[in-house]
């Protein structure tokens, strides 16, 4: 509670420090990036900010970082001394942070970045939860890790100054992949490192070339015992059609098998999200007809699979898969998964419920121009089979002169629909911009949409965020809750941040 | 006073009439006591900003934005009714203080007092002459001398001009040599200017704050002296800071078997879910601020200032006497109290208070007004703004037992306030 004090008028806090505008305009920070904290579920535990807070000398900076919980209370803040590249060719704007959660500490990726260029000189550090404690910078190279390493950024020595991937994964602890050959052109492999970064094992995943390429491999899941990455072959500094599963023993590091998709002469795969149960992996996601480069092909895009393995064996146990053409009963799509007047359908989520059934969730767009539009909520059976679906009529956004991929319409954040929440008990919530559909004017008509999924029902919120002395911008926030940031339009008004319970 | 307080005001005073009787304060005058204030306020802001007389004209400048800026803030609230019209307690807190000032020969017509709706625990000194208290004040009072002491220390603060005075004392800091050349060498630093900036600004206000302490001492004790004049009992002086050290500590707690006797029927249970609060994944909460502020309190502590004033207490005293007038005012002042958290649309605070009050009690004003704010908690729920009349959960400042009412009140649905409503109305 406040603290209630007794006496004269405080009417000078706030000038001592507005006042001098000046003085404090040299000591403020800048925000250079924030990410959120998420949990396996999915849910949001808190946030992480990054501010500048001084120059210290050429290319080096002091930060601020400053912890929130759930609830928006401040955690913990600390400084940090980080580079930041400077040159005559490219110039870093800020650095970037990306957040895992991992064993009750949060693994830090942070990277230069620079408007025109994207992000580079990856490298790393940790915030233990349990003591608040800040770890140096640290990062993974040529097989070894280095702590607080000297680095000599210069663009020729590019490789040597930044980190190959480091994962955190939950019940594990961090798991560096050897990206490339070493030094002495050897294997590539993982290591698992203990929380002072000492080996725990190491596990070679390639030795030499196969005939489908070199392997790549992207964190999927992980379990107390097993660790599960998919992999996109390359050859000849391209990616080949040719997408596999890697499965390894988590105490001991065993590659326990390689799981390649079937039919890949004629499909390509793609892995939305993935479930480990105990020893079994349960893969979701979506294939289309082969592409060149083994990525999704939106405009050939077949429909849905549902494949489990025995995470042991790699041996099949099942695979299943549901084809658009199923849905055109009830909805206005074709084979190739395009629905009438609205474009292809991207599948943003796969999630899989107790019971064996599945929530995908859709969105309907065109890559050129870029235009998003309906967002479909299904309920696929135990069989995997289309039960039902409701969908989410809202604005069409079009960006006319546009033209990309689905998955660059993802990055960029271009799609309406923004995340989901595990409520726990086949409970979730579902967010998206929602703007009117019949609209002229889109920043007129601000609102917001949730879809919840609850007894097995899907059910549609729409919340209008127009007011007459204010601008509301609604998003995702903690376990059940939306954060509503509201603007007013008053002068000498503070912006108000709330965190709003959804009823459905 | 629109209709619908009226007839809140009326629903509360009637059915509270069976038991012993509540009078809330009368509101009835507010619109023309809110337009004489008004009046009141403008022409003597008028007055003063024309006689402002500061040496150049860059300060003058400044103090006017600093005046001008309070008075807009100050006018503010009358507008929004902040302050209570009710002619008993206003008449009475004027008589008190003409007490005060008459016994020490102060002159009368600089002063006025005003009693805003405010529940926290506080009163100021606006520097104009007006004394503003705080209602909350009252709930925590135990004897009219308590509050005699309080005005002794606001009266200090207009008789040793200390607004006045650090107004110009901070404008004259503002416009000084030292700030303008230390802020341009600050900007010329190449490297570490933040840190340059923070360590002068910190500087600055660790001297600003130094001031301010020192100016409570001041008028603590020239307070005690002008308490002294009034024969009243000077143990109260300490046992009112004593007060004021504990207020900021909750009394009394809500738990789940309490929801669970105060909202249940014979039909109707609470989900044991609706009490689960999400553990963090945070096991220390350690934010420094780059100011400490510990180290940049206002006010001394309490104990110091008991200390101090102990010195004085050594054989004199008087025996505590509280007037008809306070006696009337504090008989009502946790019900008053309340129902100005209500009023003044904080309805989560007023049902968690009002459900602490009302446990044990049954007693009919407690359930009326629980009536009235499960009403607007549910009108809000559906409306999405929640948020907007209940507190958030907070692991820091919070109390264990406020985190599980804002989780309760989150977590219930429309439907279940329905039934709560039903049950209290």
């Amino acid at each position: 509670m406040k603290k209630i004090v007794l006496g004269v008028l405080l009417i000078f806090t706030q000038f001592v420090v507005a006042q001098m505008v000046e003085l404090s305009k040299l000591s403020s920070g800048k925000l250079y990036d924030s990410d959120v904290i998420k949990d396996e579920k999915n849910n949001i535990k808190g946030y992480f900010l990054l501010f500048e807070s001084d120059k210290i000398q050429k290319e080096t900076y002091i930060l601020e970082y400053v912890v929130l919980d759930e609830n928006l209370t401040k955690v913990t803040n600390g400084y940090i001394e980080e580079m930041k590249y400077s040159s005559l060719l490219l110039k870093a704007d800020k650095i970037t942070v990306d957040l895992t959660l991992y064993n009750d500490k949060l693994l830090i990726e942070l990277n230069d970045y620079a408007n025109e260029g994207g992000k580079f000189y990856r490298r790393y550090r940790t915030l233990d939860l349990s003591n608040n404690k800040m770890s140096d910078i640290f990062i993974f190279r040529n097989g070894k890790v280095e702590i607080k390493p000297e680095f000599d950024r210069k663009l020729k020595n590019y490789n040597d100054n930044q980190t190959d991937e480091i994962v955190g994964v939950n019940g594990v602890g961090l798991i560096a992949v050897k990206e490339g050959k070493d030094d002495a052109g050897k294997d590539k492999y993982l290591v698992c490192l203990d929380d002072n970064f000492s080996k725990k094992w190491k596990t070679t995943y390639e030795v030499a070339k196969n005939n489908y390429g070199f392997k790549n491999l992207e964190f999927l899941n992980s379990s107390n015992n097993f660790i599960v990455f998919s992999n996109h072959y390359t050859k000849g500094g391209y990616y080949k059609p040719v997408n596999s599963i890697v499965a390894f023993d988590a105490i001991t590091g065993k590659l326990n098998f390689e799981f390649l998709f079937s039919n890949q002469d004629k499909y390509t795969h793609k892995v939305v999200d993935s479930y480990i149960n105990n020893e079994e992996l349960t893969l979701l996601g979506n294939y289309s007809k082969k592409s060149d480069y083994g990525f999704i092909n939106d405009e050939e895009n077949l429909g849905l699979f549902k494949i489990i393995l025995n995470l042991k064996t790699g041996k099949i146990l099942e695979e299943k898969f549901l084809n658009w053409t199923e849905l055109s009963s009830k909805i206005e799509i074709n084979k190739y998964g395009e629905i009438k007047k609205e474009g292809f359908v991207f599948v943003h989520e796969l999630l899989q419920l107790s019971n064996g059934k599945t929530i995908a969730v859709c969105e309907a767009f065109k890559g050129s121009p870029v235009t998003t539009n309906n967002i479909y909520f299904l309920e696929i059976s135990e069989k995997f089979s289309f039960n039902k679906f409701l969908v989410a009529e809202k604005f069409r956004n079009k960006f006319p002169g546009t033209s990309a991929f689905s998955s660059d319409i993802k990055e960029f954040g271009a799609f309406d629909y923004m995340d989901f929440q595990d409520l726990d008990d086949d409970e979730f919530l579902f967010y998206f911009r929602d703007n009117e559909k019949k609209s002229k004017n889109r920043n007129q008509n601000t609102k917001f949409g949730i879809v919840s999924y609850s007894n097995e029902e899907f059910n549609k919120k729409q919340l209008n965020l127009k007011t007459d002395i204010s601008t509301i911008f609604a998003y995702p926030a903690k376990k059940g809750y939306i954060m509503l940031i509201e603007f007013f339009d008053a002068k000498n008004k503070p912006s108000q941040i709330r965190l709003e319970k959804v009823n459905m | 006073m629109n209709f619908f307080n009226f007839f809140l005001l009326f629903l509360l005073t009637f059915n509270c009439y069976a038991q012993d009787k509540i009078k809330l304060l009368d509101t009835l005058n507010s619109n023309f006591f809110k337009v004489e204030l008004l009046k009141f306020y403008k022409e003597k802001y008028n007055v003063f900003n024309s006689n402002l007389n500061i040496n150049t004209s860059g300060q003058t400048k400044l103090s006017k934005t600093i005046y001008l800026e309070y008075q807009e803030e100050f006018l503010e609230k009358i507008k929004s009714d902040n302050f209570i019209s009710d002619k008993s307690i206003n008449d009475y807190a004027q008589n008190l203080l003409l007490e005060i000032l008459e016994k020490n020969k102060l002159n009368k017509k600089d002063y006025k007092i005003l009693i805003s709706k405010d529940p926290e625990i506080n009163a100021y000194n606006s520097g104009d002459g007006t004394i503003v208290v705080n209602f909350g004040l009252f709930t925590i009072l135990d004897s009219e001398d308590e509050l005699v002491f309080v005005l002794c220390h606001e009266v200090s603060h207009q008789e040793l001009q200390h607004v006045k005075k650090e107004v110009e004392s901070f404008v004259n800091l503002q416009t000084s040599e030292e700030i303008v050349n230390k802020t341009k060498e600050i900007k010329k630093l190449k490297y570490n200017r933040s840190r340059a900036a923070n360590t002068f600004l910190l500087k600055l206000n660790y001297k600003n704050y130094f001031h301010r302490r020192k100016k409570e001492i001041e008028a603590d004790s020239l307070g005690f002296y002008f308490y002294l004049k009034t024969n009243r009992d000077l143990k109260k002086s300490t046992t009112l800071l004593e007060k004021l050290n504990e207020s900021n500590k909750e009394k009394n707690s809500l738990t789940v078997q309490d929801y669970k006797v105060l909202f249940e029927t014979g039909a109707y249970k609470l989900k044991n879910k609706y009490f689960e609060i999400e553990k963090s994944i945070f096991n220390k909460y350690d934010y420094k601020p780059a100011y400490q502020i510990d180290s940049l309190k206002t006010h001394p502590d309490c104990s110091t200032r008991i200390k101090k004033i102990e010195k004085f207490i050594k054989n004199q005293n008087f025996r505590s006497a509280s007037s008809e007038g306070f006696l009337e005012i504090k008989k009502n002042a946790d019900y008053q109290n309340l129902y100005n958290l209500y009023l003044s649309g904080e309805f989560g605070i007023c049902l968690y208070e009002t459900l602490k009050k009302y446990k044990g009690s049954n007693d009919l004003f407690y359930e009326n007004l629980i009536f009235l704010t499960l009403v607007d908690i549910k009108k809000a729920k559906e409306n999405q703004t929640l948020s907007r009349c209940v507190p958030q959960v907070d692991y820091v400042y919070n109390s264990e037992s406020l985190n599980r009412f804002i989780t309760l009140m989150n977590n219930l649905k429309s439907s279940d306030l329905e039934i709560l409503i039903q049950k209290f109305k």
